[in-house]
């Protein structure tokens, strides 16, 4: 819900989870103990290599490696990056059961500063690795040997995680599954590796969780629904005026004129995102999300305006597919960032334009037969009038959000109100009801 | 004219296409021949930075980080050091490292301890280059000295108030915890008197009570009466009367906790965040124990049939290092205990050092909190009983200023069983002899006492070390349960 309202800073607030739940999760063991920051690993689990994210604190380091790595951490790897690359590689030696060693690589390296309750602000060194085993072995079951830093300060800890494992339905937004820790077995003063032996997963399994991912991120999309929710709001209606008059929103169109109606914006509307989710997660179109997130935050209130008072109309379908390009972009981001492998990348795709299909239909489901009901009556002028206005003003706090990536008290009330939609529903549908049996009854 | 710009875009790609195709020609012809040897065009000794300030007669480690241009790209080892002139004392030793091609800064280690108050220059020699590096070494600091008290501190540093328990022994312990018992309200009586169970000793820990949760009643909430009788309970089984021992090194350790809190620890620091629980019922014959823990001090006493059978795991650390100053008093809690370590080792013969010396390096406790149980089956380093009788007096000196922080009675009971295991007893120590260096560590492993100290990094005072220290032993801690 909440990257939703904070889109501009989606990444960040996804770190920020993460980091939350990593002292939820990992802490506990060691947080009763050690003043000095820990070694974190977080493995990315593909189906034929692990792509490792491995952070370590330079304090630490500069008391296993020297060279005054933390003394020094400014302009470290342009001083340092290859010696550093060779230390890892010899310290980082996964092995198959059987003592086959894995190849392992180190891309990208880097410093930052990072922050906990217990360590305070510190500098770590991040590397990037790529894990990978001899073929035919199983990338789910190894003996990870891996003693940066511990070879020397037996006193350091290493947290080892699983952040990301798609063939279990784990993605990089769920907290990530602690395997186990590295540190020195003080008894018999030794290192042991740890034994990493992760469940098998499955294509369907992967496919399934990335269809729950896909509606989850309608249900909890309170922008996205509520463009296609005010977009539909007039379908019902015929248009009046035209060459001599303005438009203006007439009486209601008949079951047949408008569903078909409506069959055409959601068509249109998924036809548009998913030509760019398509090419969006497929790396072929990368737009910074900020100005998709206030586009999006504007087709909301375009399609506001349409519902007061007619704008385009006849061609809703071609605004619905042109809008449903930017939201789609928006949907692709969240698939880009898994930096899956084709194969499973295809599969995710398709799951996750299944789940948002699926989604929209069911909220379209729910809606849909009450707004019909309700434009047969007199009163659904008031209700499409208020609905529009209110749309307008949750869409112009969005633009104003996400133009200054600060959050303000309208789209936190948004935020709210957007968790009462069940009753807002039911008192649609009893609005629809009375109105209905008002009619029926003034008509007799 | 669209055709020209047409035609100047097509060249343009060209142009840069093929210069992109020189230069990685040209980087590869780079890879392929031998390492040249490092050369820069300039070294600016003037805008050098340092990573710590120097003072006179104190020990120092630092980095100083020296920027250069026109840097070649080749690697570099590490060079030789290079000893400080005018004041000297000091040394300076290039780190390895690879050049830029282009500006960047070389980093040299400084270390050494200051011989007097004004400027250590090195002459550094680089790549072709050479500059005048120049540290100012202040003069000598008295330590960090602040005026700072709290209402608990002040309460617990007060002469003791005359207590109706005459009696001695355990039975006065139980008497004093009864009594102290009696000053709380049913709330506050609820928190501190607890079941006495083994998962309920465990819980200490080195850090804050607000990062790591404690059991029982902190001493913020208690009023002065309460904290009086807190306070006639703590004098009756710590030692009373010795400058930073005993009673007096747990004020101490109050006292920095409260210092702590006012340069920037914030309010999860200070005394009020320590906590005393009682576990288990008080009584001249039963099992129950008594937990004193906060930050940086953890006490236990566990009773059980009519005597004292655990005072560990006991944890003692202090920050800052140096003294703080409350209620005119100066106390220094834990400067005592590291000048002990360092006297001990000092005193050792250079192959004994070597015998000594672990080839590990520690940035923390080995046995800190959580780490219950598991001591090393083999002990490591220079074993007591092959010392001369003196050097095996330095060691009984270091163990004392943890034992002697109890009572007489109890001290001189484990001090006694300590003293007969001194030969079998192992010292182990990594880093430097002196103990004044981030990550020294000096561990006492006995068959029975387990000491270990650790000089690490400051966590709220940054660059400047602080100890952490546990006592453990390998049969009686939490009384052997």
């Amino acid at each position: 819900m909440k990257q939703l309202f904070f889109p501009v800073s989606r990444p960040i607030g996804w770190l920020m989870v993460f980091l939350i739940s990593l002292l939820a999760t990992l802490l506990p063991d060691v947080a009763f103990a050690h003043p000095m920051p820990n070694s974190v690993v977080l493995l990315n689990v593909h189906a034929n290599r692990i792509e490792a994210e491995i952070q370590i604190p330079l304090v630490e380091l500069q008391a296993a490696y020297g060279h005054a790595v933390n003394d020094s951490s400014a302009g470290l790897i342009e001083r340092l990056g290859p010696q550093l690359r060779a230390y890892l590689i010899q310290h980082i030696r996964p092995q198959t059961p059987d003592g086959r060693p894995w190849n392992v690589s180190i891309s990208e390296l880097a410093v930052q500063e990072t922050q906990n309750p217990i360590n305070g602000v510190y500098r770590e060194l991040t590397a990037q690795a790529q894990l990978v085993p001899p073929v035919g072995a199983d990338v789910r079951q190894f003996i990870f040997y891996y003693d940066v830093v511990l070879h020397q300060v037996v006193t350091h800890k290493i947290l080892v995680s699983v952040r990301q494992d798609w063939a279990r339905g784990q993605i990089a937004d769920d907290q990530p599954v602690q395997v186990g820790i590295i540190s020195l077995d003080i008894v018999n003063n030794r290192i042991l590796p740890l034994n990493v032996n992760l469940e098998s997963g499955s294509t369907w399994t992967g496919f399934q969780s990335m269809l729950k991912l896909g509606m989850r991120h309608i249900a909890e999309g309170t922008d996205h629904l509520l463009f296609l929710l005010v977009l539909l709001l007039p379908a019902p209606l015929l248009v009046h005026g035209g060459t001599v008059r303005r438009f203006s929103w007439g009486s209601f169109g008949g079951v047949r004129y408008s569903l078909i109606h409506l069959l055409q914006i959601v068509t249109a509307f998924t036809v548009g995102h998913s030509i760019t989710l398509l090419a969006g997660s497929l790396g072929w179109v990368r737009l910074p999300s900020q100005p998709v997130e206030i586009l999006i935050a504007v087709s909301i209130l375009v399609s506001a305006v349409h519902a007061l008072r007619p704008l385009f109309p006849g061609r809703e379908a071609w605004v619905a597919a042109g809008f449903g390009l930017v939201h789609g972009l928006a949907f692709a981001s969240t698939l880009a960032n898994l930096q899956l492998d084709a194969g499973p990348m295809a599969l995710s795709i398709l799951g996750f334009n299944l789940g948002i299909e699926l989604m929209q239909l069911v909220v379209i489901g729910l809606t849909v037969p009450w707004l019909i009901l309700l434009s047969r009556t007199s009163a659904y002028r008031y209700v499409r009038i208020a609905g529009a206005v209110l749309a307008s003003i949750a869409a112009v706090a969005w633009v104003i959000e996400r133009i200054t990536g600060q959050s303000n008290i309208l789209t936190k009330s948004v935020e709210q109100v957007a968790g009462y939609a069940p009753y807002v529903l039911v008192v649609l549908a009893l609005l629809a009801l009375f109105f209905t049996r008002r009619m029926k009854q003034a008509n007799v | 004219m669209k055709r020209s710009i047409l035609v100047v875009g097509v060249l343009m790609c060209l142009a840069s296409g093929s210069l992109y195709t020189l230069e990685s020609c040209k980087s590869d012809t780079t890879d392929t021949v031998t390492p040249t040897s490092a050369s820069v065009s300039a070294l600016s000794c003037g805008s050098a930075t340092f990573s710590a300030a120097a003072v006179s007669g104190t020990a120092y480690a630092a980095t100083a980080t020296v920027p250069y241009t026109g840097g070649n790209g080749a690697t570099y080892s590490a060079g030789s050091a290079i000893a400080s002139t005018g004041i000297t004392g000091l040394s300076a030793t290039l780190q390895a490292g690879t050049l830029s091609s282009g500006s960047g800064n070389l980093t040299y280690a400084i270390s050494g301890t200051p011989s007097g108050t004004g400027t250590a220059t090195f002459a550094l020699s680089f790549g072709g280059q050479t500059c005048s590096l120049a540290l100012t070494v202040s003069s000598t600091g008295s330590g960090t000295t602040t005026t700072n008290s709290s209402t608990v501190t002040t309460a617990l540093s007060a002469t003791a108030t005359t207590s109706s328990c005459s009696s001695t022994g355990i039975a006065q312990i139980v008497c004093l915890t009864e009594a102290f018992k009696a000053t709380l309200s049913s709330m506050q009586l609820m928190a501190t008197q607890l079941t006495y169970s083994k998962t309920n000793a465990q819980k200490w820990s080195n850090l804050p009570a607000g990062l790591s949760a404690r059991i029982g009643i902190n001493l913020g909430s208690l009023n002065t009466t309460q904290l009086a009788a807190f306070r006639n309970l703590m004098v009756a089984v710590l030692a009373l009367g010795t400058t930073n021992e005993g009673y007096d090194e747990m004020i101490g350790n109050l006292v920095a906790d409260d210092y702590l809190n006012t340069i920037g620890g914030g309010s999860d620091y200070g005394a009020g965040n320590y906590y005393l629980s009682i576990l288990g019922t008080p009584s001249a014959t039963g099992l129950w124990s008594i937990l004193f823990t906060g930050h940086h001090y953890t006490q236990p006493y566990t009773f059980n049939g009519g005597s004292i059978t655990g005072v560990t795991p006991a944890f003692r650390g202090v920050e800052p290092q140096a003294a703080v100053t409350a209620a005119n008093r100066t106390y220094q809690s834990f400067e005592q205990e590291r000048l002990a370590f360092a006297a001990m080792l000092t005193g050792l013969s250079t192959t004994e050092q070597t015998t000594a010396k672990l080839s590990s390096t520690f940035t923390d406790l080995v046995l800190g909190p959580g780490q219950d149980g598991k001591f090393p089956s083999t002990r490591s380093g220079l074993q007591v009983g092959n010392l001369s009788s003196d050097k095996q007096a330095l060691v009984l000196n270091a163990i004392k200023l943890y034992v002697n922080d109890l009572d007489a009675t109890t001290a001189a009971t484990i001090l006694a069983k300590y003293t007969s295991e001194l030969a079998n007893t192992y010292i182990a120590y990594s880093g430097t002899t002196a103990m004044s260096t981030q990550n020294d560590y000096v561990r006492i492993d006995g068959p029975n006492v387990w000491i270990e100290f650790s000089y690490q990094g400051g966590v709220i005072i940054r660059n400047t070390p602080h100890s952490h220290s546990v006592w453990r032993d390998r049969t009686s801690d939490y009384g052997g349960n």
